[in-house]
């Protein structure tokens, strides 16, 4: 996106950054107006995808139809915050590809490869893979968290959610509870001389 | 939920969005294992960056998805047809039309001529012409460009430098390399010298190069997925899983050719205001381009340079009075700043037009060597986070697990026990020939901006710097007993460089800002047996 920066920073354009609605008020008229937004949103929507869908071939298909919905339906939008607007049709896309994923191969099969051990390079990305804590949370608590690790402020997750402030914090409480009791646990197993 | 746990859920929620919004929380959050929580949170859920490649492609598919799609003609003839609906203007709409297009063009013509903003920067205004050069580099698609074929030529004289590795050398390197670019992402370099030069050589930038770091003959080219680089030398042939940057996103144009001189000219772009005193002396034409002539002087950031006196010499360049490409660079010696040690001038420009695709695909010939270089994804601690986010690098320190990884190694991997505080260690990468073999391993350390704040390089015996007919560095002892070698290199070349041999491995370690000192306690607290590292 460095064209997109450079355009907006260093040919002297106007240094006040205009609001989410400005943007689309003039991408409504000219869609290559949209690009502050993209540029602004393009990451935390590919990486709630990616905490969604677990790949990045999958959350750059999600990424992509996101943002191909939104500037479709760009007249829809009717104020209030865009951002929950977008994480909405983020949070439908990634229940959509969840339903319609199909099985993954996990060794890409490139031709080289003599057989079918893992390389060097799969050997290291899976030394360092991390316990994935949302994994103990039920459904409807892994949402608010992952919209809240994406940016979203709790009103943002109502809105986009279609639910309730009061709602959303219980979950959220509820979600945080589990967490700490998880971690807590962990933390105990964690010794400092477990390292070898 | 009770009064107490409703408090406690505002609690969190208040605190919660003062994290994502980065400002003070007005809660009082009465349990703190909450707040602890949502650090651990932001820590332990790692999610990568999507790639720029990725990103760029996107909005390149939605820009094109939604751009109008009748043609220009129609789309004039509708607006006609609404705006003028007589059917008697209609029936002379041709001519009406004529008239008003040359009225137009003379308006336009006038306020051009009136206007000398209308052409561009002052002519007077050397740092402006150079300001827009940089600029370019950071945005070629932002300037209008949207592809480019270059030739150009390139002549140095090693031993007007007066540097006692050239100081024997006979006569001229000439080389000639031609450029394609594409916007995007597609992008080919190729070229060949004129006479196989002896080894050093002096580069457009002024970089020394000795023979196994020639530039040419050779290719590299990216077509957005991958990039090959195509030593023809050697007859190796490196391809990398993924588009790198192309070096046009760093140089202006095409200039300086192939190897460390594009950084070097990048470098005078981007410390332009600070590092150099433009004079804009006068046009010329290059390749059949109207130019501006500027004279940058030497570096004056350079001058007490220990490690890269030969690009702190006083530059000129000559830049398209149209695109603000750099089309012709000279580089004189820091001794005298009328002896030429370098020039290269471009001999063909062609910008926007169309370029075959198959110019950026690569079939290695017969007999090629293929090396297959892997990009492990970033560390996630590398993100830049928004201001108030919990910082990744603020849990306590993990084990760096390369057990496995030692498995599969020809040669001994070492790993430091002790490093400068604040510093976690990365994802390592590894550069891995066709055959499964490991040929180098890089270890990176994060500081806690997510910067690489120390870079650890290992690979066999004989490889990397040892290669290097320099053996650069002042020969130093570490402790251990370790016969070691330092690089004094300025932060903006890398930061110094310690490195040396042990026990079959090359080993370097660098970083921007660390010292000698701390180079060399790394090194000695570096062995095969060590697995952790301790914060």
């Amino acid at each position: 996106m460095s064209y997109i920066r450079s355009t907006v920073r260093e040919h002297g354009l106007d240094v006040q950054t205009p609001s989410d609605e400005e943007i689309v008020a003039a991408a409504r008229v000219n869609p290559e107006a949209f690009a502050p937004l993209y540029e602004r949103y393009v990451q935390p929507v590919y990486r709630y995808c990616y905490t969604r869908l677990g790949t990045s071939a999958d959350a750059e298909d999600a990424t992509s139809e996101v943002f191909f919905k939104a500037l479709a339906r760009l007249s829809s939008y009717r104020g209030g915050s865009f951002r929950a607007w977008l994480f909405a049709i983020a949070h439908n896309v990634a229940i959509d590809a969840v339903r319609h994923r199909r099985p993954q191969a996990t060794l890409e099969t490139t031709g080289e490869l003599a057989d079918s051990r893992p390389t060097p390079e799969e050997e290291i990305v899976a030394i360092t893979s991390e316990f994935v804590l949302l994994d103990v949370l039920p459904e409807e608590q892994r949402r608010v968290v992952e919209l809240r690790l994406a940016g979203l402020t709790g009103k943002e997750i109502a809105e986009g959610l279609g639910r309730s402030l009061a709602s959303i914090k219980g979950l959220q409480f509820r979600a945080m509870t589990q967490l700490r009791a998880v971690l807590a646990d962990v933390t105990q197993e964690d010794k400092p001389n477990d390292r070898h | 939920m009770t009064d107490i746990d409703q408090q406690a859920a505002d609690d969190l929620d208040e605190y919660w969005d003062a994290v994502v919004e980065g400002r003070a929380s007005t809660s009082t959050v009465p349990n703190t294992q909450f707040a602890e929580t949502i650090h651990r949170l932001y820590i332990d859920v790692d999610v990568p960056d999507a790639s720029t490649v990725f990103t760029n492609r996107l909005w390149r598919r939605l820009t094109v998805q939604t751009r109008p799609s009748l043609p220009v003609s129609r789309r004039v003839g509708a607006l006609v047809r609404r705006r003028f609906p007589s059917p008697a203007f209609r029936a002379h709409r041709h001519t009406v039309l004529a008239i008003l297009a040359t009225l137009v063009i003379a308006v336009v013509s006038l306020a051009t001529a009136i206007n000398p903003w209308a052409q561009g920067p002052r002519a007077a205004d050397a740092q402006a012409i150079l300001s827009k050069v940089r600029l370019n580099s950071h945005s070629l698609i932002g300037s209008g460009i949207r592809s480019f074929s270059i030739t150009e030529s390139m002549k140095s004289w090693p031993r007007a430098s007066g540097l006692g590795a050239l100081a024997n050398y006979p006569g001229t390197v000439q080389s000639i390399s031609t450029w394609w670019f594409v916007a995007p992402d597609d992008w080919r370099v190729e070229g060949h010298y004129v006479d196989p030069p002896r080894s050093p050589v002096l580069l457009a930038g002024g970089e020394i190069a000795s023979a196994p770091f020639f530039p040419f003959p050779g290719a590299v080219v990216s077509d957005g997925h991958k990039t090959w680089r195509y030593d023809e030398r050697s007859r190796m042939l490196t391809v990398i899983a993924q588009a790198t940057e192309s070096p046009f996103v760093s140089p202006v144009g095409a200039l300086p050719p192939l190897g460390q001189g594009i950084s070097s000219l990048s470098q005078v772009l981007q410390q332009a205001r600070i590092c150099y005193r433009p004079k804009l002396n006068g046009t010329a034409a290059v390749a059949g381009r109207e130019t501006y002539v500027l004279d940058l002087g030497p570096s004056l950031c350079l001058a007490h340079s220990n490690s890269a006196q030969e690009v702190a010499g006083r530059r000129v360049i000559w830049v398209d009075r149209q695109t603000f490409f750099v089309l012709k660079s000279d580089l004189y010696s820091v001794a005298s700043p009328h002896t030429l040690l370098a020039s290269a001038a471009a001999t063909n420009v062609t910008y926007n037009t169309a370029v075959p695709p198959r110019t950026f695909s690569f079939s290695a010939p017969q007999g090629t060597t293929v090396v297959r270089q892997s990009i492990m994804p970033p560390n996630p601690s590398a993100h830049v986070i928004r201001q108030g986010q919990p910082h990744p690098a603020a849990s306590t320190g993990r084990a760096v697990r390369l057990a496995t990884l030692r498995r599969v190694l020809a040669f001994p991997l070492f790993v430091p026990a002790t490093v400068p505080a604040g510093l976690r260690p990365g994802m390592p990468t590894v550069r891995v020939e066709d055959t499964g073999k490991v040929v180098l391993v890089t270890i990176p350390y994060h500081a806690p901006d997510g910067s690489v704040a120390l870079s650890a390089e290992e690979g066999p015996l004989g490889c990397c710097l040892d290669r290097d007919y320099r053996k650069g560095g002042v020969p130093v002892t570490v402790p251990g007993h370790i016969e070691a070698h330092f690089i004094p290199n300025e932060p903006q070349f890398g930061g110094p460089i310690l490195w040396w041999d042990r026990n079959g491995t090359y080993v370097s370690l660098s970083g921007p800002d660390l010292s000698e000192d701390d180079l060399r306690g790394i090194a000695a607290s570096m062995s095969e047996t060590t697995t952790s590292v301790k914060p």
